[in-house]
């Protein structure tokens, strides 16, 4: 091989692997490689809180509207379940957004990418007086739901339910019973003080 | 008997727990001594407000035991801290993830079976797949420089300038510490009992549910102690419990 040969081989190698870096760098910018040019593609995710405990047997019916009353009683065994807070933000892909929670807790979520168009790769975060707790990447379905627990608050345990759905920037929530977020870090309000 | 005396047996007295001589003795002085029977009158008048205080109202004595009983039966820990009293039913096969895209079910793992996880010391970061592709750049680019010599030394010096600037990088979270450390992903304990069960590759780790449609954990971090994983029979949630010791001695 001449020194002319080598030298254009390795520019030619040079050339492919900055083509490919690119292609990457491209993909993880735009944070999915199946939408489409010019829309801007965004994450509904929808976070809640539920304060499990034994004190009495109820579960707040707001969870059944929810879908996650039979979740939870399937998942766990509590004679109580009680909707804390709850709250619904459309993220924009890759930027991280913060969720406010009981029991200074912190959720930060960032949306990945949206894989086969109906399913979301997520990064969520747990932190409690901003030391991580939880730190997972994890994919979600339309139905699927991940359960953050085991922090004690009022005599019971936090569950705190995170969910996601493809969405649009701009587009207007389509995830029903979506309501503003509630703190509560000195007393746990009831129930029925979530408002919808 | 003088006044200092009495004064002193006072209480006494007047919860009729002085006997014999003693108590005559005040009773003299008490009739006899204007200051000293004024001073009786006033701790009658007040044992009477005490009473009357104290005195309790018909449900007082039911929210007083529920205080308590709510203390004798919360943990110290009730409100703080984690790994609260878990009461969970795991009731799906878990399927490993294993290289990270294949999704192949265990078949050891049984029903009601779940994956507890310790945490092991901090392991080095695995590289993303875009740091290891500006590391390939990097060294191609350095490699050209090597062959093309001096004959194209504009193109060397703008590659030793600005070598990696087209690799994109995830922005780590500012809350990422070095306390948060990757679980071991070698099962401490599944299922009710016997011997771990369950293996979970350990560089790729997590698992999904019964559905790979509905929730897949690729990778889980925690700084606190063991933690669990588990699902509903669906698939359609995942459970990450964080915090709990010995998970089956407070079950």
């Amino acid at each position: 091989m001449t020194k002319i040969q080598a030298k254009t081989t390795a520019l030619l190698a040079t050339c492919f692997v900055l083509f490919v870096t690119v292609a990457q760098a491209r993909e993880v910018e735009s944070g999915t490689g199946v939408e489409g040019a010019g829309e801007a593609p965004a994450v509904q995710v929808e976070v809640g809180t539920v304060l499990a405990s034994n004190k009495v047997k109820r579960v707040d019916q707001r969870l059944a509207g929810q879908g996650m009353q039979a979740r939870l009683t399937q998942l766990f065994r509590y004679q109580s379940y009680e909707l804390v807070t709850q709250e619904a933000q459309q993220i924009p892909m890759g930027q991280p957004s913060r969720f406010g929670l009981p029991a200074d807790l912190e959720l930060r979520v960032r949306a990945e990418r949206i894989v086969d168009s109906n399913q979301v790769e997520l990064r969520v975060e747990l932190l409690e007086k901003e030391v991580t707790m939880v730190d997972t990447a994890l994919t979600l379905g339309q139905q699927g739901r991940v359960v953050l627990g085991g922090r004690n608050h009022q005599g019971g345990v936090l569950l705190v339910w995170v969910g996601a759905r493809p969405s649009r920037v701009g587009a207007l929530p389509n995830i029903p019973d979506v309501s503003p977020p509630t703190r509560t870090d000195q007393a746990l309000v009831p129930a029925t003080a979530v408002q919808k | 008997m003088n006044c200092l005396e009495t004064s002193e047996r006072l209480e006494t007295f007047h919860d009729g727990e002085l006997i014999g001589r003693e108590m005559r003795e005040v009773a003299l002085h008490v009739a006899q001594c204007a200051a000293c029977e004024a001073l009786l009158a006033e701790w009658e008048k007040l044992h009477g407000l005490l009473h009357e205080a104290w005195e309790p109202t018909p449900g007082a004595l039911a929210a007083i035991w529920e205080g308590v009983e709510s203390e004798i039966e919360a943990p110290e820990d009730a409100d703080n801290g984690w790994g609260g009293f878990r009461i969970a039913a795991a009731t799906t096969p878990l399927r490993i993830l294993r290289g990270g895209s294949s999704v192949a079910e265990q078949p050891a793992v049984e029903d009601g079976d779940e994956i507890w996880l310790r945490p092991e010391q901090v392991a080095a970061r695995r590289p993303g797949t875009a740091w290891r592709a500006g590391m390939a750049l990097a060294a191609s680019l350095f490699l050209a420089v090597f062959l093309l010599g001096d004959e194209d030394a504009g193109l060397s010096e703008s590659a030793r300038t600005k070598p990696t600037t087209t690799v994109a990088s995830r922005p780590q979270s500012p809350a990422q510490s070095a306390a948060v450390q990757p679980v071991s992903l070698e099962p401490v304990r599944a299922g009710k009992s016997g011997p771990p069960r369950a293996i979970v590759n350990r560089e790729v780790g997590g698992f999904t549910t019964a559905s790979a449609q509905h929730v897949q954990i690729h990778s889980v971090k925690q700084s606190h102690g063991e933690m669990a994983m588990w699902a509903e029979p669906t698939g359609n949630t995942a459970v990450i419990w964080v915090g709990e010791a010995d998970p089956q001695a407070r079950r």
